[in-house]
């Protein structure tokens, strides 16, 4: 990164005005309606000293600072006067409101947001080239007042921060953190000002000159202040000074100039040290990381763990907590994971119940007062992104965008506005099954996101986990995956761990395993319980190796007659044996005396927990086949109306549940209408008045989509549907079949199928 | 700093009153964990009183101290030296996350860093009376705003004399509170020895 030419600014207006008789505690901005010549008489001097921004005599002139004074007034003077004064340029200087903002304080960021639009507005309208926001320590205030000046104004828009002698803001920020966070957030220049001297100043020059990705600006004071007399003195030279400036522009600082106790004297000296200088060339970190106000993490500097834990799904305390709105319980898990580990916290507050786009942004204010982890905002809603976004207090991750249209369009842009790191999820209108599908998804997620101007550093990819349970080769599929996407792409990736062994028995045996696995591929960030002892292993780099093949092997070889073939889940011959027993016997006696009785046994040991999905799968499979035999002999008998209407609910694409419920009644001899995923209430109903089915099935996996489950059977019950509807998916409770007025609550499919047999046996 | 002397007034700052090993051990782990945290910061600066009634001004600041006490308390001194001092945002924040992890621990680092702060402005306080006095003058102890009936407002009128916002990162509310809490703003007369007054 090169910049053409230096930019000079002038030096400190307070202590100027200070050795004109200005009172200690008065506000200097007075002076611009009071004594404006004193103002222009310093301005004029630091032109002449060669400056070529003049920064206005606005730093403090904000509605919250003066209360009875005209600040509109004072700031378009302020303007005015550097405008007369002849530089180049008139930089509209403005700080923070010297309170905090919540949670620490009780100043509303709202309420910063709109004093800081106002000053920028006035500070535009009177003639201000630039908005300079300095003298900042808390990076949250410091991003309000640069998202005001963007928001409000064309201006360019610089920010500096200011440090203490332990490389910190007095709120904790380092300047790698402000660095990284206000360059993303689109500052067009970022450095440091105030605080210390230039010489004490160089080593945190030297850490925002490596980060930033815009053009970098120090203004330090004349020497750490000392107090004479009882007052405070700045004792740095103007040569010393000039002297450690040069040493700045030398590291590829492009703007400089000088804070309190600094004169025209020293800018002349600073501009004469630098003037055989053009302002070097800066080979500047290309990063991926998250922030909070006082920490960056690095994502590919060694394992990074995302906490999971604050997600209310499947966690019924967690849930309680958040609609009674018990932010204590919340912060006792965010600080429970940080011990633990966690890196970075992922925060869901997605339920039906609540709205997110309040809750998210209160949560989030609410952590960032108590924990240092950065947040991963995770939610499908774009308004609670974006609300949430604007009050974090760094650079998050956003959790996450997909190849669908509209999650591209809305949530990609969000991620460009606020600088976020942003996770592409490999889903689309489809969902990836193999290793190749998953790359493309990810190929083209990763160009959609770039052509939105996200770089590639600021994607990670999440190559979407699926259980074991229903698909054997999910484990292997996904990590082959990650290599790929690694290797062949050149982006960071996470995963959620857990759900590779949803469904499964020994769940921690193979989520130690995948996470075992998945780093050896490369893995950048898992998203897991950081709690969790089985984790412990695989994350310390110990190679965990499982092999699943045990589950999913049920004595095939041994299985005699129909009923033992499907018990046993042995599909080779299945076909062979119901071509046979159809010489000799009807198809529903086969059904009625084979099928169902084996189901209903396998179905029955599920129900305790003996066997596990894939061997009610795998039954289901193997009576599939042996349905589709005497399908054929029955060809051109007609086509029955369905017992069932299936679908995913509009706005959700996970129909792995729905697709198993679906294959168990059809084992069962129900016929099933299936309508597919992302189905809209109206194609519903229109199923319904065509077929007149006697029970609908509604899934929904996402607590986001349930409320389009009650719309759809709204709108069901409007059309005067007589059909019953059974509700289920992994967030479902009876609690909530409740609400949205299903009549049955499908647990899991076996239950389905019973529910399946009161409604259409009784029909 | 006096560890044992910190100790003691935290213990007695939480109300104990019967000696309690345990209590001791905690307060002394809690202090130790973390004391890295405290980051004390210190400004002063001396003004001329300037005139006191109807409410006292000192020359050189924008300041206007009303009310009876404050009068009293620098009737006869020639000097104000308004100082500020701070423990830092550090020890807030980690004071209300052990409230979610370790309560016993929050209440504890709440007692320690009260005390501490206290015990660190003073000393720091000292050093600057101390070289008044080798000029061959009195102060006094430090009189902050809401003793008598000094308003907290004139917290906020010292803290923009002195910049605390800017040179110690401490900032008053508009209900004149400070921020960090573990915060001290107050005014220390200055007064010709005895024997030198008119």
């Amino acid at each position: 990164m090169m910049e053409k030419e230096f930019l000079i600014f002038d030096g400190a207006m307070g202590t100027m005005l200070q050795a004109r008789g200005l009172k200690a505690g008065a506000f200097p901005e007075n002076y611009n309606l009071t004594d404006p010549e004193i103002v222009l008489a310093i301005h004029k001097a630091y032109v002449e000293a060669g400056a070529d921004v003049v920064t206005a005599n606005t730093f403090g002139a904000n509605p919250f600072k003066m209360k009875n004074a005209d600040v509109e007034a004072i700031i378009k003077a302020g303007i005015r006067l550097a405008k007369e004064a002849g530089a180049k340029k008139v930089a509209l200087d403005m700080s923070s409101h010297g309170v905090l903002l919540e949670p620490n304080g009780t100043l509303t960021f709202d309420e910063a947001y709109r004093n800081y639009a106002k000053i920028v507005r006035w500070g535009e309208e009177a003639g201000a080239d630039l908005v300079l926001i300095e003298t900042m320590s808390d990076l949250l205030e410091a991003k309000c007042a640069l998202l005001a000046a963007k928001e409000n104004s064309d201006l360019p828009v610089f920010v500096t921060m200011t440090y203490m002698e332990d490389g910190r803001t007095f709120l904790g920020t380092d300047p790698v953190t402000a660095t990284v966070t206000l360059s993303a957030l689109h500052a067009d220049a970022v450095g440091i000002n105030c605080s210390l001297g230039a010489k004490e100043m160089l080593p945190l020059v030297r850490k925002v000159a490596e980060y930033a990705s815009c053009p970098v600006i120090v203004q330090p004071n004349a020497g750490l202040p000392k107090v004479k007399d009882g007052m405070t003195v700045y004792e740095c030279d103007p040569a010393s000074f000039g002297e450690a400036m040069r040493e700045m522009a030398k590291m590829g600082v492009s703007i400089l100039g000088g804070c309190c106790g600094t004169t025209p004297d020293h800018i002349r000296a600073l501009k004469k040290a630098i003037a055989d200088l053009t302002p070097a060339p800066r080979d500047v970190k290309r990063v991926t990381a998250a922030t909070s106000a006082t920490k960056t993490v690095f994502l590919g500097d060694g394992v990074t763990v995302i906490g999971e834990r604050l997600n209310p799904t499947g966690k019924k305390k967690l849930k309680a907590a958040l609609l009674s709105g018990d932010t204590d319980y919340l912060m006792k898990e965010a600080i429970d994971q940080e011990k633990a580990g966690a890196d970075i916290l992922d925060v869901n507050v997605g339920l039906p119940e609540l709205n997110e786009k309040e809750v998210l942004p209160k949560v989030v204010r609410e952590l960032q007062g108590t924990v240092d982890t950065p947040l991963q905002l995770d939610s499908s809603s774009k308004e609670a992104l974006e609300a949430a976004c604007r009050v974090y207090a760094g650079k998050p991750i956003i959790n996450s965008v997909n190849l669908k249209k509209e999650s591209l369009e809305e949530i990609a842009p969000i991620a460009k506005k606020y600088g976020a790191t942003v996770v592409g999820l490999c889903l689309g209108e489809t969902m990836p099954h193999t290793h190749e599908e998953r790359f493309a998804f990810a190929e083209k997620l990763v160009s959609a996101l770039e052509k939105e101007g996200i770089e590639k550093k600021d994607i990670l990819i999440d190559c979407l986990v699926m259980t074991i349970a229903t698909d054997e080769t999910q484990a292997e599929e996904t990590a082959k995956a990650v290599k790929e996407v690694t290797e062949k792409l050149g982006v960071k990736t996470v995963l959620g761990v857990s759900n590779i062994s949803f469904g499964m028995p020994d769940r921690k045996k193979i989520n130690a395993a995948f996470l075992s696995r998945c780093l050896a591929a490369g893995l950048t960030a898992p998203i897991l319980n950081p709690l969790a002892e089985e984790y412990a292993e695989p994350l310390s780099g110990k190679l965990l190796t499982l092999d699943t093949s045990a589950y999913f092997n049920f004595d095939k070889e041994n299985a005699e007659g129909i009923r033992g073939m499907i018990y046993c889940g042995a599909t080779g011959k299945i076909e062979e044996a119901v071509k046979e027993a159809l010489l000799s016997r009807e198809p529903l006696a086969i059904i009625n005396e084979e099928f169902i009785p084996a189901l209903d046994e396998i179905g029955e040991k599920f129900e305790k927990g003996e066997v596990f999905l894939p061997r009610l799968i795998a039954a289901a499979e193997v009576v599939k086949k042996g349905m589709d035999v005497m399908k054929k002999q029955e060809e051109g008998s007609g086509e029955s109306s369905p017992d069932v209407i299936l679908a995913t609910v509009k706005g959700d694409i996970h129909d792995i549940g729905k697709n198993i419920v679906k294959m168990l009644l059809q084992s069962y001899g129900f016929t099933v209408l299936d309508l597919g995923k992302d189905v809209p209430e109206d194609a519903v109903v229109a199923a319904w008045e065509k077929t007149k089915a006697p029970l609908i099935g509604l899934s929904a996996l996402m607590t986001t989509t349930v409320p389009s489950m009650k719309k759809t059977i709204d709108a069901l019950k409007q059309a005067g549907s007589t059909a019953k509807v059974a509700v289920g998916g992994a967030v479902l409770t009876e609690d909530y079949a409740k609400e949205v007025g299903a009549d049955f609550y499908g647990k899991d499919a076996r239950e389905t199928v019973k529910i399946a047999e009161k409604v259409v046996h009784a029909k | 700093m006096d560890e044992e002397k910190l100790l003691a007034a935290a213990y007695r700052l939480l109300g104990a009153k019967q000696a309690d090993e345990g209590a001791y051990r905690l307060l002394a782990k809690v202090l130790k964990e973390n004391e890295t945290l405290f980051t004390p910061r210190f400004v002063c600066a001396l003004f001329a009183v300037g005139t006191v009634s109807p409410a006292v001004t000192l020359s050189g600041a924008d300041v206007s101290f009303p009310g009876e006490s404050i009068k009293k308390h620098l009737a006869g001194a020639s000097h104000a030296l308004l100082n500020a001092f701070t423990l830092g945002a550090q020890t807030d924040k980690r004071i209300k996350e052990l409230s979610f992890s370790r309560p016993s621990e929050s209440v504890a680092l709440n007692a320690i860093a009260s005390v501490y702060a206290e015990m660190k402005a003073d000393e720091l306080l000292g050093r600057e009376r101390e070289k008044i006095e080798a000029e061959g003058f009195e102060t006094s102890f430090r009189f902050c705003p809401g003793y008598g009936d000094l308003p907290l407002s004139a917290n906020a009128d010292i803290g923009r004399a002195l910049s605390v916002e800017k040179k110690i990162g401490l900032s008053v509310t508009e209900g004149g509170l400070l921020l960090p809490r573990k915060s001290i703003i107050g005014v220390t007369g200055v007064y010709p020895k005895k024997g030198d007054r008119k």
